[in-house]
Formats: C-alpha cells, sequence, structure tokens
C-alpha cells in the first residue's frame, strides 16, 4: 500500500516536471535580443574568448566578431543587449567571468548618456537578465533593475506564461526566427539600413555633466571588477549619429572616472574624421551603425587593439575556434547576398542568377510560356509573360541551379517544389513561396516571379517580380 | 497574504509540515501562530483589533457560561442575557466604526442636505481590516450559542483564540460555527495523517485556484471594463457584463471558500460546504440555501429565526424576510447599493412566497408538467435573471449608476454586436474569450456534477483510474500555469524591443 502511494506520488511529480519542462521550454523568452545573446555565450567553450565586448545595442550594430576574427585572429563576443544599462553589464561581466577568461574586456560607455525616457523603463532592462542562467548574479541583477517585484521577475513563468496569445512554430524550435543574426553573428547583429546624415563636431570638450547615480556606480564597479581579475579595460565609445554635445559632456565625466582610475578612454565619436566615417552611408539611424560604418568601424577598431594590446592569435583550423570561422564564412556570404539584392538592371540580375554556385536554389514562376533550352536571357521570360495575355496562360515553374534550369512539374500533392533544411521547409506553389512557415506571397498577375534561396545561410536571399523588365522587390531586410 | 501569492506558496507547506511534525500537543498553538501570522502580513496593527474581539468573547463566553441559570430564574436570566447584549453591542459597535462610521456620515450629510443644509462632516480615514465581518460574525456565533447552550464555553484561550483566527477561513470565509471547528479544533490531538485526506485537500485548492485565477480575474478584466464605461456600451454588452459580473463573483467568492476548505482538508479539519452551484437553484430561496451557505445560515439561525421567523404569521415572516436581507446587504458593504441589493433579494423572496398559491393554481389550471427539464430551466433561467438584476446593484459604483445602467440595457439595445465583432471590443481579445468560454464549460460541468450528483470535484477525481487523475490535476495546474491571470503587469511586446 506505502510503496502503491510512493509509485502515485513520484510519478505524479516526474509528470507534472516533465509537463513544466515543457511548457518552460515552449513559453520561456527567445528573442535575439537579451535572452538569446546570453544563451548563445553560454555555448561557447570555456576559456574560447579573448576579447569580451560589453555595452548596448551600440556594440552589437557596431562591433563584428567576424572582422576582429579575420583581421586579428582573436575571439570576441558581443555580450550585450538594446538598453543595456551599466549594472546588466556588470553583471554580464560577472557571469562571463565564470567561463571565459578573457585578455580584454571592451566597454561601451553610451549607457552613461541619459538619454530616453525609456531608458529607465525596467521592462526593457529585464529581457537582458532573461537569459541569464539560475544563479546569485542572475538574482542581484534582476534585484537590481526591479527592486521588490524581483521574485515575479525571477520566477520567469510569471513573465513569460502570457505569451500564449503569441506563440507561434518556432517557439516549438530551440531558437527563434533570428537565430542567424545573433546565433551565427557571435552577439553582432548586421543593420542594412541606410540614412544619410550630417557629421556635427563640437568645441568644449572639456565640460563634464554629472552621471545618473547608479549608472556611474555600476561603471566604477565593472572597472574595480576589471581591475581585481586583472583584465585589461577599454571604453569606449562607438560612434553614432546622434551624438550630441551633452553626450560629450557626458562622455567626458566617464572618461574623468576613467582616468582617475587608470583605465583608458576613448570616444570614437571625436575622432570620426580619423576613422574615416562617412555619414552619408555609416548610420542605420540616429544610435546605429549601419553595415558599411560597422564594418569601418570594426577594422579600424582591430586596427586600434593591434596597435596597444598585445593579444593572442589562434590557428583558424583548431576546431575550438569554428565559430569564429563561421561567422566569418556567414559574413561574406551575408555581404554577397546583399549585393544581390542591390541589383536593380534585368540582365545584370539575370547574369548574377546564372552565375551562382550550387548552394543558390532560384525557383522562377514564368507565367507564360517560356523554352529554357539554352536560354541565359531573362528577357525571354519577361517578353513572354508580358504577352502571357495574348499569346498563352501556361504557367511554368523553373528550377535554376549553377546556371542550369529545370522545368519543375505540380506533384500530385499541389506543390511545385519541397526541401527540407534541418526543421524548416522551404516549399513553392504557384504564386507562394514558403519558408520557416512564413509565406512570401507574389502578386498573382503577371510578370516573372523569382526566388533566390541560399542554402548554406539557409535564407530567402530575395524575391523579385520581373514586369516589363523592371524588378520589384518583393521581401525587404 | 492571498491563497494565490507566492508567499502563501512558501507559508502553507511550512504550516503544514510543522503541524505534521510537531507534538500533536502543541498543533493548536502552532496553527495559532502560523493564523496570526497569516493575518499580520496584510496589517500586523489589525492583529490587536482581533486579539481585543478573541479576548472580549472569550471572556464573555466564559461569563455567560457561569451566569448560565435554571428555568424560572428570572433575574438570573436577566444577567444573562445582558452579558450577552454586551459582548454583542461592543463586537458589533467595533465593526460599525470601521465598516460603517463613515457610511452613517455620508447619511447624516444627505440627510441635512434634503433640510437645505451643507452640512459637511469630516470622515475619519479608517481602513477596513481584512476579515472583521468574517471573524466578528465567527465570534458572535460563539457567544449566542454559550449563550443558548448549545455548546460549553471554551475554556483554554489559545484553542478559541484559533477557532476565531483559523487562517484558512479567516478573511473570506466559510463563517464557521463553533459546534463544528471548535469541536474539531479541541480535539486536533486526535488528528492523523491520512495521505488521501491531504491529496483531496491539495486538490480542492488547485481548483479554487482554477476559479479564482481562470476564470475570476479573466471575467474581471471584462467586467471591470464594461461597468467603468458603461456609458460607451449598449445593451447587449450590457447584459453580458451583468452576467460576466454574476459569474466573476461566483467565481471569486467561490473560490476562496474551495480554497479554504481544501487548505483545512489538507490540515485535517472540515470546513462546512459554502457554495452548492448556486446558479441551478430554481428559485431565489434555493439560492439562498446554496450562495454563502455559511453566511446565510447564520442570518437564518442567529437573526431570522430570533426574529420569529415563519412562526408568527405572514406579514411578520414577510418582514422578517425583509429585515433579515436587508442587513445581509449591509454586512456585505456600507453602501446604499448593497442595501437595494440586499432589499431586493428580501423583496424576491416576499413576492416568491405571497404569489406562491396564485403561481400553483395557474400551474394547475394550465396543466404545466412541472416535472419536465423545460419546466425546471425556465424557473432556473428566471431565478438566474432576478439575482443577476440585483447583481447590477452590487456591482455599480452607485445607485444612480446602477439604475442609469439598467435604463441603458432597455433603451440601447444593439443586437448587432454578436455578429460584427463587436463583443471582442469589450475588454477580453478573441482568445482571452474562448479561453473563458473553456473556462465556463468547465465550470458548467463541475458544478452540474455537483448539482446532480452532490459530488465535489476532488471526490470525482480521485475514485477515478490513476492516469485520468493525472490528467485532470496536473491538466488543471498547467492551465493555471499558462492561462492565469497572475505576474506583474507588462507588455510582452515592451521585452521584444528590438530597433533597429
Amino acid at each position: 500500500m506505502v510503496r502503491k502511494k510512493i509509485a502515485y506520488i513520484l510519478g505524479f511529480i516526474a509528470l507534472f516536471f516533465i509537463c513544466f519542462l515543457c511548457f518552460h521550454k515552449i513559453f520561456s523568452f527567445k528573442d535575439g535580443d537579451g535572452s538569446f545573446v546570453m544563451k548563445s555565450f553560454y555555448e561557447l567553450e570555456d576559456n574560447s574568448v579573448d576579447v569580451l565586448i560589453l555595452g548596448t545595442s551600440h556594440v552589437f550594430e557596431g562591433i563584428n566578431p567576424a572582422i576582429l576574427w579575420e583581421d586579428l585572429g582573436v575571439t570576441s563576443y558581443d555580450l550585450c543587449g538594446s538598453m543595456t544599462p551599466m549594472w546588466n553589464s556588470y553583471y554580464y561581466l560577472e557571469e562571463a567571468l565564470k567561463k571565459q577568461t578573457p585578455q580584454l574586456v571592451i566597454l561601451d560607455a553610451f549607457s552613461l548618456v541619459p538619454v530616453f525616457e525609456e531608458f529607465s523603463h525596467a521592462s526593457k532592462y529585464i529581457k537582458n537578465t532573461f537569459g541569464l542562467r539560475p544563479s546569485e548574479t542572475k538574482i542581484n541583477a534582476i534585484k537590481e533593475t526591479t527592486g521588490e517585484e524581483w521574485v515575479s521577475y525571477a520566477l520567469e513563468y510569471m513573465q513569460y506564461h502570457n505569451r500564449y496569445s503569441e506563440l507561434s512554430d518556432i517557439d516549438f524550435y530551440p531558437y527563434r526566427n533570428d537565430e542567424p543574426m545573433f546565433g551565427t553573428w557571435l552577439g553582432y547583429a548586421r543593420n542594412y539600413t541606410v540614412l544619410p546624415f550630417e557629421e556635427q563636431y563640437y568645441d568644449n570638450q572639456y565640460m563634464c555633466m554629472d552621471l545618473v547615480e547608479k549608472e556611474e556606480e555600476y561603471y566604477r564597479k565593472i572597472i574595480t571588477l576589471c581591475q581585481e581579475e586583472e583584465i585589461p579595460l577599454l571604453i569606449i565609445a562607438v560612434p553614432y549619429a546622434g551624438y550630441s554635445e551633452a553626450d560629450m559632456y557626458f562622455m567626458n565625466s566617464g572618461a574623468m572616472i576613467a582616468e582617475e582610475l587608470g583605465v583608458p578612454f576613448v570616444d570614437f565619436n571625436l575622432y570620426r574624421d580619423v576613422l574615416g566615417v562617412d555619414a552619408s552611408t555609416d548610420y542605420a539611424d540616429f544610435n546605429h551603425l549601419s553595415y558599411i560604418g560597422s564594418d569601418r568601424f570594426t577594422h579600424y577598431l582591430a586596427r586600434y587593439l593591434a596597435a596597444n594590446y598585445v593579444l593572442p592569435t589562434h590557428n583558424k583550423s583548431d576546431a575550438k575556434y569554428m565559430r569564429w570561422n563561421q561567422a566569418y564564412a556567414y559574413y561574406v556570404r551575408d555581404n554577397f547576398n546583399h549585393d544581390i539584392r542591390l541589383v536593380e538592371d534585368v540582365d545584370s540580375y539575370w547574369n548574377l542568377l546564372h552565375s551562382l554556385p550550387n548552394t543558390y536554389e532560384i525557383i522562377i514562376n514564368v507565367p507564360g510560356k517560356y523554352n529554357a533550352e539554352n536560354s541565359t536571357n531573362v528577357n525571354d521570360m519577361t517578353t513572354d509573360s508580358d504577352n502571357a495575355e495574348s499569346s498563352t496562360k501556361t504557367t511554368e515553374v523553373w528550377l535554376l541551379r549553377s546556371g542550369n534550369a529545370s522545368l519543375l512539374t505540380e506533384t500530385r500533392y499541389g506543390y511545385y517544389y519541397k526541401k527540407q533544411l534541418g526543421h524548416n521547409e522551404l516549399v513553392v506553389d504557384e504564386n507562394v513561396m514558403l519558408w520557416k512557415r512564413e509565406e512570401i506571397q507574389f502578386p498573382s498577375h503577371a510578370g516573372t516571379k523569382v526566388m533566390v534561396f541560399d542554402v548554406s545561410n539557409q535564407c530567402v536571399v530575395d524575391a523579385v517580380v520581373i514586369e516589363k523588365n523592371v524588378i520589384y522587390r518583393v521581401t525587404e531586410e | 497574504m492571498l491563497f494565490n501569492s507566492l508567499e502563501f506558496l512558501l507559508f502553507f507547506p511550512i504550516v503544514v509540515l510543522g503541524y505534521y511534525i510537531i507534538p500533536k500537543k502543541a498543533r493548536y498553538i502552532w496553527l495559532l501562530i502560523g493564523s496570526y501570522y497569516f493575518y499580520m502580513c496584510w496589517n500586523a496593527v489589525y492583529a490587536l483589533l482581533i486579539l481585543s474581539s478573541t479576548i472580549f468573547t472569550y471572556l464573555g463566553g466564559l461569563v455567560i457560561g457561569k451566569t448560565a441559570v435554571k428555568e424560572g430564574n428570572i433575574a438570573g436570566r436577566k444577567k444573562h442575557k445582558l452579558i450577552l447584549v454586551i459582548v454583542l453591542l461592543v463586537n458589533l459597535g467595533i465593526l460599525g466604526y470601521f465598516k460603517y462610521s463613515n457610511f452613517l456620515l455620508e447619511i447624516v450629510e444627505s440627510v441635512a442636505g434634503l433640510f437645505g443644509s451643507t452640512l459637511t462632516i469630516r470622515k475619519a480615514d479608517i481602513l477596513l481590516p481584512v476579515g472583521i465581518s468574517f471573524y466578528t460574525f465567527q465570534a458572535l456565533s460563539y457567544s449566542i450559542d454559550v449563550y443558548r447552550g448549545d455548546i460549553r464555553p471554551e475554556k483554554n484561550f489559545f484553542k478559541y483564540a484559533l477557532f476565531v483566527s483559523f487562517f484558512p477561513q479567516l478573511v473570506a470565509g466559510p463563517i464557521e460555527r463553533s459546534k463544528n471547528l471548535l469541536s474539531q479544533i479541541q480535539q486536533s490531538e486526535t488528528i492523523r495523517f491520512d495521505s488521501h485526506r491531504v491529496w483531496n485537500g491539495l486538490v480542492t485548492m488547485v481548483w479554487g485556484l482554477f476559479l479564482k485565477m481562470v476564470i475570476a480575474d479573466r471575467l474581471a478584466i471584462l467586467v471591470d471594463n464594461i461597468f467603468d464605461k458603461y456609458y460607451f456600451f449598449g445593451g447587449v454588452e450590457l447584459i453580458i457584463g451583468a452576467v460576466a459580473f454574476a459569474l466573476q463573483i461566483y467565481c471569486d467568492f467561490a473560490s476562496y471558500s474551495t480554497m479554504a476548505i481544501g487548505a483545512a482538508k489538507v490540515l485535517g479539519f472540515t470546513l462546512m460546504e459554502n457554495f452548492d452551484a448556486p446558479y441551478f437553484a430554481l428559485s431565489v430561496k434555493e439560492f439562498w440555501r446554496s450562495w454563502h451557505i455559511s453566511l446565510s445560515t447564520w442570518f437564518r439561525d442567529y437573526l431570522y429565526i430570533p426574529l420569529g421567523g415563519n412562526r408568527r404569521g405572514k406579514a411578520r415572516k414577510h418582514l422578517n424576510l425583509l429585515v433579515t436581507f436587508l442587513i445581509s446587504g449591509l454586512w456585505h458593504g456600507a453602501g446604499l447599493t448593497f442595501i437595494i441589493w440586499g432589499g431586493l433579494h428580501g423583496l424576491y423572496q416576499v413576492i416568491g412566497d405571497a404569489l406562491l398559491p396564485e403561481r400553483k393554481k395557474i400551474v394547475k389550471k394550465l396543466h404545466i408538467n412541472t416535472d419536465c427539464f423545460s419546466h425546471k430551466f425556465l424557473k432556473m433561467f428566471i431565478t438566474f435573471v432576478l439575482v443577476d438584476f440585483a447583481w447590477i446593484f452590487f456591482r455599480a459604483d452607485n445607485v444612480l449608476v446602477a439604475f442609469d445602467y439598467i435604463r441603458r440595457i432597455f433603451t440601447g439595445m444593439n443586437p448587432w454586436v454578436l455578429t460584427n465583432g463587436g463583443l471582442l471590443k469589450m475588454g477580453l481579445s478573441g482568445l482571452e474569450f474562448n479561453i473563458l468560454m473553456v473556462a465556463l464549460v468547465i465550470l458548467f460541468a463541475v458544478d452540474l456534477l455537483k448539482y446532480r450528483r452532490k459530488k465535489n470535484i476532488a471526490d470525482f477525481i480521485l475514485e477515478q483510474n490513476v492516469w485520468f487523475q493525472y490528467l485532470c490535476i496536473i491538466g488543471l495546474i498547467m492551465t493555471i500555469f499558462v492561462f492565469g491571470v497572475y505576474g506583474a503587469t507588462y507588455d510582452a511586446k515592451a521585452f521584444i524591443y528590438f530597433q533597429f
């Protein structure tokens, strides 16, 4: 009888535990910004990071670890989330040092500038603690952010259980849709938006403004922690378009404290001309660098580090550093894909598609008769499709791979083409292409529809409609 | 400390563990300490109030017990009665001061206003002590029971103090009788750990949490939205708001009682049932036999019957009914809306009783089959409409709002909202609405089980096969985890901030 009761209780506990685990896996936050960056950091091999970079979105949109790897052979990681205050960075550092022994810590000082009203909003910060593993550090980080309500945030389910209204298939996979953004970039996020700005320079470079007390406290604590751990610390300010005179005064205050504590502080906003920042191309918005600016700044930073620090260089074929090799390969490929999206001329576009290697698959939907035999000119397609109304209304779907086009026939299931990549599926219908269960809906009227899929980076590179020799893009970056 | 709080999630296991570990003789002391701690979590100072009430009624009970007199001793009986009156007056005085003094001053101002006076009386800033209405009535029932000789006065102060402050039912009932709870406390040393009973109690508590967190708190969003801005809504939405409030107050109130009964069961105590599928009642009279049973029986035993009950003719019976329900309304809250609510219930019963012969005649004349579903359903429906109508007064901020709310139901009919998506503008999204509907279907099934088979959900689940037990219990817990309304208020989107 007693055994039966014990078995009953144990069975109940086990089943409940399994259910709760599933609940946690499905419902927990998986955002690239905040939670995933830290989770991804834990997956790195112990003691594999040479340069740990802390800060706000200025860092994760400004410093690309893949470039530092290529230029210097050093391993780095952007351990930050958007709107990260100094106390989040402090606890990130504390947590990071449990697994890593960086040779250098770089801290972006932007959070010393109290620019946004939202910046004082706890919910913006708390997300940065969700990725931390349960520990005293995590509890302290939450306490510092939420005060008396910390328990309900420490028990994260009290926050994420509400997500039932926004669950999607991606919640049932390990990571979210933006996995490559953070997973492959080592904390970095590439911003392809380009907004032209006018560069501003200010004269009075010696004035200071009082820092927010709590920011200053943790700013000092980061410096002290690095000194205690005997890790060199470099405090910087990544350039940004919205750098104002007031911002400069706050940075000056940060610089004074750094000087007082014997730590180098470089506000790169003051050296934009030295960096060669081009205000017409290098900014994505008021606060962030564009992909062009980010590349420029990271290359400069690499040179700066090479000139001022002795950092280890690694054998790039060492399996321990595979993640950095992957990141660089991904970076190169992503740049190339971006270039594909910039092509506006139909002939050039068609030639480019024919020259792509077999790691690209191009689906072409021609709403009219098209003879692909030996054809390398998209005009054949577009001409036909433009005249589809008058000639024939037969729709043809083609697969172009390594320059060779093959006609796809409608399967008895109704689709033309299907490809399984991991747990994701690429499905091509007559007017719809489905990737990661998200539809790329083409307009159903005349025009040749083209979708370029990158098998190695596993992403839709481009989706266009070509009509009357003009390319209309269906997807946006 | 609410039952659905994290604090209680820590507090309760500690109390239960301690209760079964410490020597049996000290159990009531342990529970007393736990109960006072529980109460002091709201307001430590007000623990002094419950302590004073306890001391006073305890001493009163002893004195009443000592002055118990034999029949025929008129002087002794007068003294006996006088002591009871003093105990009642002091306790009701404390309750009156905290709950009704500002209300009385408002009435004085209003009456003065009728005579053209602009009198304004400064109101005291009084914070109503949690559960004062409940424990005062519980203590009073003890004093009256001792006076009547139904029970012997409790000599052990700590046991009596535990009776008054027993934490599972301290703040929201059920209002226990000394004959039931005090006798169990006296025998607490004999309570043995019974895993089946403990498990049953825990399952009962889970069901209570489901009622509160999944249904009541979700309905509250809808109800608050409609009642707070009732002037933005048409008749259909206002009817839905009133129906939703009927369900909300039931789930809210019943959840507390259910959790109290479950918690007490875990500790080996049996509290009285407080709700018995009230909306299945076929008359208002029957409704009051299944709604807040501990209070309605309290009023029946200690007010209605002493007033004469139905023993002094029809007119007196009706008067007694009206008085009882008016006071019941006042017990629920210090406001005219509560008095009207109580008055309506009294009136329903008076009219129902007065028209009973006529109704019977009609039924006979029209050969209406009273033993079929349609007749019962009609009665059930009419009862619900009457009860729900009264709930409008209970929920409305003031009497004017209540009347305007009712007026708008009849003058602003807008049935098109049933089909044009207007229902989703009442405060709940489509998904939330669907969750609510499913939860209400479960509630309906459970209440039907109780109504038809007189069986509690915990008893029903625990007599099933193991797989079904697991399915129900874990299903309920996970439903609470996922769909419960809890956690710090935040906008989920605020966490998904990513702005390039």
